[in-house]
């Protein structure tokens, strides 16, 4: 897929493991890599990892006028970077081609699913609003960057605090992180991205493609939802036909609350309006498992508290040593 | 900060090294070699580092650094290198070898091809060739030898797996092959290392040949013993 030439011995092996039902590194079809979540000293930096992908993702905030069209809402803002390591696997242009793809999808995913709660972002309508940003890195690539992405992203966003602000008429005061506990962003729902890489004109079907399984795809299919089965996202890229997919369009908008924010489609693969519905309960059963795991895994900790207990040590350690020096 | 790095230490580019036993460079019997990664300045008579890795002497006055390597800095003539076809031309192949250009592969250069019966190559075709390169003109691929005899060279079956290794992976694998001895008691494979870090393999099942990509990953990434590599693939082959 847009890429470098490929053997032809590349392609043919991984369709005959297909056949045969084997994966490069012994998984079954239908499961991910191992997923290791990091969260790092600052808050909102978190690093992602599934299997040997990693992406790398900081957070800042910063106060900024509101849009004209939504004076009450804060802005949100996400931008993917690339490695290196990727440059071996496409041709010249067109990494920044897909990265500008899987970036906007990406946002479609996190802003457009109404996910961050953006009127609690405001301080000060038609005025000052929060505005945060989401910077990702990918710092290693074995397939699948959107996944790997879109989680860092949100283990980000539910790390991150932001000032607390006091608004008098309209003054505006921030204070400082030792004056009043920064406050968590408001996040209704984690919509977790997950992909299915295509082979075979969409008669095979994998999940999180390694590398190796990624150069050969003939598309990717992508579904973002959260643990209750509401659907954030379906994207496609490569070659899926306008027709039937309008089809399985059909029989997902009746059985789901939330109205679908992005469908973006290229070209012609065929997938089946039972092949989609067969996706979507994939994605369900491993979506409710990612976010079991997101929500214990470190985000109950209360970090202020460490924080405020470090800062009280130094004053410690410092009084100690003024008077260390006062009794020579 | 210009600490003098000994041999066996760590060097980054541009750190200065002190080799051991220098002889004195008006001495005419003795010449030191410098492998990759090491540069000779006559001015100032120092040797400076072009790379990361360890130092390394192999044998007295042999010098290199060990380190992964790129394609631009290893590849020399008559190395063996696996390459893929990018486009056919009216006499001649476009090779892609992970070098900065694409190596040049004439038709007539493979065995028993003449003006009338050129082979069959194409576009994502492997191909197994020795390499002629200078750093000036296009590399160029030949997959005969001199008496015109293909000795396992040509296009690699398309029922095998590329993959890529580091480059100094694959020329301790081409120069010390205990490991792939050591596996073909086990099971009968096919095996093609190129010096550009590719490596094609064949073998009669598919399980056995993502068992077999598996234990020289293993091996390409860490340098653990051959029975821990042997275990390896026993369980890769069950599971």
């Amino acid at each position: 897929m847009a890429s470098k030439v490929i053997g032809k011995c590349e392609e043919k092996f991984i369709i005959r493991c297909l056949r045969d039902r084997q994966r490069l590194d012994h998984r079954l079809p239908f499961v991910t890599r191992d997923i290791k979540i990091e969260f790092r000293e600052e808050y909102g930096s978190a690093v992602v990892s599934l299997g040997l992908t990693k992406v790398l993702a900081q957070t800042c905030c910063k106060i900024v006028k509101p849009k004209e069209t939504r004076p009450n809402e804060g802005r949100l803002r996400l931008q993917l970077k690339n490695s290196h390591n990727m440059v071996f696997n496409f041709e010249t242009g067109r990494q920044t081609q897909w990265t500008t793809l899987m970036s906007r999808h990406l946002l479609q995913n996190i802003r457009d699913s109404g996910c961050v709660d953006m009127e609690s972002l405001c301080i000060l309508a038609y005025e000052h609003v929060w505005e945060i940003s989401v910077n990702l890195h990918v710092v290693d690539y074995d397939g699948n960057i959107l996944d790997c992405a879109n989680l860092a992203a949100l283990c980000a966003l539910a790390h991150f605090r932001y000032p607390a602000v006091t608004v008098t008429g309209t003054d505006v005061h921030v204070h400082s992180l030792t004056e009043r506990n920064p406050q968590p962003i408001r996040i209704l729902h984690y919509p977790i991205m997950i992909s299915f890489a295509l082979f075979e004109n969409g008669e095979y079907m994998l999940i999180d493609a390694c590398e190796a399984e990624e150069k050969v795809m003939e598309g990717l299919f992508a579904i973002g939802m959260n643990q209750h089965k509401e659907l954030s996202t379906l994207a496609m890229f490569g070659e899926i036909s306008e027709e039937k997919v309008m089809e399985g369009l059909f029989a997902i908008g009746m059985n789901q609350h939330k109205e679908l924010s992005t469908l973006a489609m290229f070209g012609e693969i065929c997938l089946t309006r039972d092949q989609i519905e067969n996706c979507i309960s994939l994605a369900h059963n491993l979506v409710r498992d990612i976010t079991k795991e997101m929500r214990t895994h470190n985000l109950v900790r209360d970090i202020t508290k460490e924080m405020r207990s470090t800062l009280e040590k130094n004053r410690e350690e410092q009084l100690q040593m003024i008077q260390a020096i006062n009794h020579r | 900060m210009d600490i003098e790095r000994q041999i066996d230490e760590f060097v980054l580019p541009g750190d200065p090294i002190a080799l051991s036993t220098l002889p004195s460079p008006l001495d005419a019997c003795h010449s030191i070699v410098l492998g990759p990664g090491l540069h000779y300045d006559k001015d100032t008579n120092a040797f400076t580092s072009h790379g990361c890795g360890l130092v390394r002497e192999p044998s007295s006055l042999i010098y290199y650094v060990d380190g992964h390597r790129s394609a631009a800095s290893s590849l020399s003539t008559d190395d063996l290198i696996l390459g893929i076809v990018v486009r056919r031309q009216l006499e001649s192949l476009l090779v892609d070898i992970g070098y900065n250009e694409l190596a040049s592969l004439s038709l007539y250069d493979f065995e028993g091809s003449t003006k009338r019966t050129k082979p069959n190559v194409d576009r994502g075709d492997v191909i197994y060739g020795r390499l002629k390169i200078d750093g000036e003109c296009q590399p160029q691929i030949t997959c005969v030898n001199e008496d015109g005899k293909a000795d396992g060279m040509g296009v690699l079956h398309e029922n095998g797996y590329l993959f890529s290794i580091p480059i100094d992976v694959a020329n301790d694998l081409i120069h010390h092959d205990n490991l792939l001895q050591e596996l073909g008691n086990e099971i009968p494979y096919e095996i093609a290392i190129g010096a550009n870090g590719r490596v094609w393999i064949k073998a009669t099942t598919t399980r056995t040949m993502i068992a077999l990509r598996k234990v020289i990953l293993e091996r390409a990434k860490n340098k653990i013993d051959i029975n821990q590599l042997k275990t390896l693939f026993q369980q890769s082959l069950v599971s």
